[in-house]
C-alpha cells in the first residue's frame, strides 16, 4: 500500500486557497477542518439525534435522510420520502441546525452562496445521517450523481464535492480511506453486483487516511475511489453528510 | 429460476438492442454466457427510456443505458440468438 499526502489539515478560522479547485483537480484529496464543531455541541446533538428511529437504505444499515442513490429508478419514491426526511431533520436540528454553520463555512471556501437544491419546487433531501455500526464497513465505491442519476435535475450540477460532519467518533477503526484515483466510464466493468467495486480497482493506488474524529469537517472529492474501514469497539460512527454540486460561478446547491 | 447476468451495456444497436459485456452470472444458471451478448429487452425500470418501444429513440437509449452496469433476467433465446431479457438497475456505484 502506498500511502498519500494530499490532505489540507486547517481551522475553522482559516480558510484555505483554492479550495474547490483542488479539489476538483485533484491536487487535493481531502480537506480537513478540525474542531469545526464542538464535542460539547456534538454530544447535544447526538442526545437530539437519539430520539428518532433510522431506516435503512444503499450500503448502510441505520440513517436519517434519504441518498438519491438508493432511488435512481424510482424519482418520485425519493421526494416522497425525502419530504417526510426533511421534516425529522429539521425536528432534529430545531435548536442547534449544524447545516447552517456548514453551509457559512463551505460557501468562504468556496467563493459561493449555497441553498439546498429543489427540483419542480421539490426539495432534494436536506442532508443524511449516518450510523456505521460496530462490525460495519462501506466497501470501495465513489459518488458521482452526474453518471448514476441523470434523471435528477442535480446531475446537470457540475463539479460534485462532499461535505462529512463527524459527530461521533468511533472507538477503533472507521477511517475514511481516499485513493489517488478518479472513476471513469471504463471503471464499470469493475462493479460488485450489490454494491460498490472490485478490489482490483484500486491496486498499486496510492492513499489517505482520514480518521473520524468527533467534531471534525471533511470535504472530499467524492469522484475520487473511498471507502470506510470496518468501525470497532461499541460506539457507531456518526456523521451528516451532503454533497454539493456548481450551477454557475459563484451558486452552489447541495443535497443527498 | 430465472437466469441473470450482470455488465456493462457498451453499444447500442437498435430501440429494443443494445451489446452487453458480461461480468458477472448468478452461480445458479442454468446456462453459461458469452463475454459478448446482445440483449433485446422487453421491459426496463430505467425512467429516461420509454416502455413503449415506438416511442424511443436511440439517443434515449445511449443517455440511459450507454455503459451503464445492468441487471438481465434473461427469459429467451430468440432466433437471432439474441437474449430476451428484463433489464433493471444493478447495484449502486456509490451512496
Amino acid at each position: 500500500m502506498i500511502t498519500s499526502n494530499k490532505l489540507i489539515l486547517t481551522t475553522k478560522d482559516v480558510i484555505p486557497t483554492n479550495t474547490y479547485k483542488n479539489l476538483i483537480s485533484g491536487k487535493t484529496s481531502a480537506v480537513i477542518i478540525q474542531n469545526f464543531l464542538t464535542k460539547h455541541r456534538c454530544k447535544k446533538i447526538i442526545r437530539d439525534i437519539a430520539i428518532y428511529e433510522a431506516s435503512s437504505g444503499c450500503g448502510i444499515k441505520e440513517k436519517i435522510g434519504e441518498s438519491i442513490n438508493s432511488y435512481v429508478s424510482n424519482k418520485s419514491e425519493y421526494f416522497t420520502k425525502t419530504k417526510i426526511s426533511n421534516y425529522y431533520l429539521r425536528k432534529i436540528f430545531s435548536y442547534n441546525d449544524p447545516r447552517k454553520i456548514m453551509f457559512e463555512k463551505i460557501s468562504k471556501l468556496l467563493h459561493g452562496k449555497i441553498k439546498f437544491a429543489r427540483e419542480n419546487s421539490m426539495p432534494y433531501s436536506e442532508g443524511i445521517i449516518r450510523f456505521h455500526i460496530p462490525g460495519e464497513s462501506v466497501h470501495i465505491h465513489r459518488d458521482n450523481a452526474s453518471f448514476d442519476a441523470s434523471e435528477f435535475s442535480v446531475s446537470k450540477l457540475s463539479g460534485q464535492i462532499s461535505a462529512i460532519l463527524h459527530l461521533q467518533s468511533s472507538e477503533l477503526g472507521g477511517e475514511l480511506v481516499i485513493f489517488d484515483k478518479f472513476w471513469n466510464c471504463h471503471d464499470e466493468c469493475f462493479r460488485n453486483q450489490d454494491f460498490g467495486y472490485s478490489d482490483k480497482i484500486i491496486k498499486k493506488i496510492s492513499w489517505s487516511s482520514i480518521s473520524c474524529n468527533q467534531g471534525d469537517l471533511v470535504i472530499i472529492n467524492p469522484k475520487k475511489y473511498h471507502l470506510i474501514n470496518m468501525v470497532r469497539g461499541k460506539l457507531k460512527r456518526i456523521t451528516l453528510g451532503f454533497f454539493l454540486g456548481q450551477e454557475s460561478e459563484s451558486n452552489f446547491h447541495a443535497w443527498s | 429460476m430465472t437466469d441473470i447476468i450482470w455488465g456493462n451495456v457498451t453499444k447500442i444497436i437498435s430501440n429494443s438492442t443494445f451489446e452487453l459485456n458480461v461480468t458477472h452470472q448468478k452461480e445458479e444458471n442454468k446456462e453459461t454466457y458469452s463475454e459478448i451478448e446482445i440483449i433485446e429487452f422487453t421491459e426496463t425500470d430505467i425512467m429516461s427510456i420509454p416502455a413503449d418501444e415506438n416511442s424511443r429513440d436511440i439517443t434515449q437509449l445511449e443517455q440511459g443505458l450507454r455503459d451503464k452496469f445492468i441487471k438481465c433476467d434473461i427469459l429467451s433465446r430468440n432466433e437471432q440468438n439474441q437474449l430476451v431479457c428484463k433489464v433493471s438497475h444493478s447495484g449502486a456505484g456509490g451512496y
